[in-house]
């Protein structure tokens, strides 16, 4: 095993793994309310390191939303803040946005891949072990004809006739992305059912419940990694474009896409706005490709052992 | 050869037929999601205080009061004629406003993908020539970097940078303003103008993708016996690689084409909308802004069947290019 690759592939399922926990403890790690507006005066698209009057934060929002009365000058009370990554044309700072995005987009991202995985693996294993391969080939016309509709568009029609909360974002991308696990998953089956220890497990009398979770199950582990991380991916890059075309997660909840697409009026004037969020989303794109790429080349050169332990 | 056609033919017909199949399945999908979508195709059209029985003859009009069945038959047949029904938004045929939507984006798709191609062989080129030095790994790195970077936003920095900050490309539309009347030639060096940001927009990370792509047909091809014995030959390495290498490498590109042709719509999509291109992705989206139920629908499935035909196109002209699939059919 390449040492360097590997300390290499750790790395970045270390930042990966950063971005899951950033994203889970953006309540904690956002320095402001994502929604808070500063001071419009003087506060408005700040720069990077820059900084301004902060109106109030959200909890002195709170307390003054709760009070019976709340007086001007307890609203206003402006006290100065600094802004790491600027703040966007209504005064909001752009690194809490930015994580609440990341927060977003990544259960967008996880949700639809844990969907389309499941989705995925159990028509996968149900078509490979079909015994009269009736089953295989209507299951695999489906896969073929879902994988040559482009999908985008069916997306779009869905969202834009349905409405857009969340969880249909969810399944509707999930819709999108189970058939090429279907298939790989399909033919590691094919190829697993008549290696010699699933036909002995076979002949000592295995039910076909105990042969699929026993013996294939833990040898296409390998091929489910790779496909989930190219899947979250793939559905976070999906989810961004949608977002991008106000098609996805709506404003003022902030998301990676909506950000970018928000930024386009006024990027003459606030270039930043738009710029972060696109680091992080191809950082993200990037690193999960990369990641399946070693993980694949490890399966291949047979280091991952079956029962893909540690990976 | 006789029975070379006749596999041709065979496998021509397969591909025909499940294309047409694919064709009836998205107008299937499209129609049974429209259908089961909540709210009223006729709601936009409506105020709200309009007497049901209005609404009830206007209703009949569209024939939405029939069966389900027999609007989905209705709607196949017009389909296949081409006939979308009318715009409620545009308040013209879906059909009349998609033939002039189409061709910009028709334009705008091959102006990309003659860059990207372009690009992408000039630069695997580039890798494959200097093989273990400095360009060889910036070109496979930025490759591997620039073809994860999400269209939309290649199109943001682009229109940012070019338009709004330096002023040298114009951000939006086709022509500028008053171009009707312009001399044919001023008319298309301004269209030229206007199409190098979109393009790029496309090409950029579609040329990376190539990169990658050729890159790998031609380093495999490094180790054919066919290279080895024509170069044992004596064949000069600039013939070799005009009738040998290239071409071998360049046959796949044929397939990778047919897939990235809904990549490129869906790139295209994007595309105008940042750049306010007057096309189908653009098309689509005022139709979903106006909730216009019709053309929605009519671009769906002009746009499912036009990457159907392309895919089908790419299909057939890969037996055309390559033997080796006439012969085992």
């Amino acid at each position: 095993m390449n040492v360097s690759g590997l300390f290499r592939s750790r790395q970045r399922s270390w930042i990966i793994l950063c971005f899951f926990l950033i994203s889970i403890a953006a309540p904690l790690a956002a320095p402001y309310d994502p929604d808070a507006q500063a001071d419009l005066r003087t506060s408005r698209l700040v720069v990077p390191l820059g900084s301004g009057f902060l109106r109030n934060d959200s909890s002195e929002m709170q307390t003054s939303g709760s009070g019976a009365i709340s007086t001007l000058s307890g609203r206003f009370k402006p006290h100065n803040a600094m802004f790491l990554l600027g703040t966007d044309n209504l005064g909001r700072d752009v690194l809490s946005r930015l994580l609440y995005a990341l927060r977003i987009s990544l259960l967008i991202g996880m949700g639809a891949m844990v969907l389309s995985l499941f989705a995925g693996v159990v028509i996968g294993i149900a078509a490979g072990m079909s015994r009269n391969g009736l089953l295989d080939h209507l299951l695999m016309r489906i896969v073929d004809l879902f994988l040559s509709i482009p999908a985008i568009f069916l997306v779009i029609v869905i969202v834009a006739f349905f409405g857009n909360s969340v969880t249909l974002l969810i399944l509707v991308l999930a819709g999108t992305g189970w058939m090429s696990v279907a298939r790989l998953v399909r033919g590691e089956v094919l190829h697993l059912r008549d290696r010699e220890f699933v036909l002995a497990a076979r002949m000592l009398g295995c039910p076909d419940w105990r042969i699929i979770l026993d013996h294939i199950l833990p040898n296409i582990l390998p091929t489910v990694v790779v496909s989930s991380a190219l899947q979250l991916g793939n559905v976070v890059l999906a989810e961004a474009s949608l977002s991008f075309l106000g098609l996805g997660v709506q404003p003022p909840t902030p998301s990676l896409g909506n950000m970018i697409g928000e930024s386009l009026a006024y990027f003459d004037r606030g270039w930043w706005v738009g710029i972060f969020p696109g680091i992080v989303l191809t950082l993200i794109v990037f690193l999960t490709n990369r990641f399946a790429e070693y993980i694949k080349e490890q399966s291949e050169a047979g280091s991952i052992p079956p029962g893909g332990a540690e990976i | 050869m006789n029975l070379d056609w006749e596999k041709i033919l065979r496998f021509t017909l397969r591909r025909v037929g499940m294309s047409m199949l694919l064709v009836a399945s998205v107008i299937t999908i499209v129609f049974f999601i429209a259908h089961l979508a909540p709210g009223d195709p006729l709601s936009s059209m409506f105020s709200p205080t309009i007497s049901p029985s209005v609404a009830e003859v206007t209703r009949a009009q569209f024939g939405l009061d029939k069966p389900i069945l027999v609007q989905y038959f209705v709607w196949v047949r017009n389909c296949l004629r081409g006939d979308f029904g009318n715009s409620i938004s545009h308040g013209r045929p879906v059909g009349e406003l998609i033939a002039s939507f189409l061709p910009n984006t028709i334009l705008l798709a091959s102006v990309a993908i003659a860059v990207e191609f372009v690009i992408g062989i000039m630069l695997s080129l580039v890798a494959i020539r200097r093989q273990r030095k400095a360009a060889e790994r910036i070109v496979s790195h930025a490759s591997l970097l620039v073809c994860t970077i999400p269209t939309f936003w290649i199109g943001v920095m682009l229109v940012g940078v070019c338009s709004f900050v330096l002023g040298i490309l114009p951000s939006s539309q086709m022509y500028s303003i008053g171009a009707e009347d312009f001399p044919l030639a001023v008319r298309l060096a301004d269209l030229a103008k206007h199409i190098v940001l979109p393009a790029l927009t496309i090409a950029i990370p579609g040329s990376a993708i190539i990169t990658r792509y050729f890159t790998a047909n031609l380093t495999k091809l490094q180790n054919e016996e066919y290279l080895l014995f024509a170069r044992s030959y004596g064949i000069s390495e600039k013939r070799l690689f005009c009738s040998y290498e290239f071409p071998n490498a360049a046959v796949p590109l044929i397939t990778f084409f047919g897939l990235e042709l809904g990549t490129l719509l869906t790139g295209a999509l994007v595309t105008e909308t940042i750049f306010s291109w007057p096309g189908m992705g653009r098309l689509t989206l005022m139709a979903i802004g106006s909730r216009d139920y019709p053309l929605v629908m009519g671009c769906t499935v002009v746009a499912g069947g036009v990457v159907i035909i392309g895919n089908l196109v790419a299909d057939l002209l890969y037996i055309l290019v390559d033997p080796r699939v006439r012969v085992e059919g």
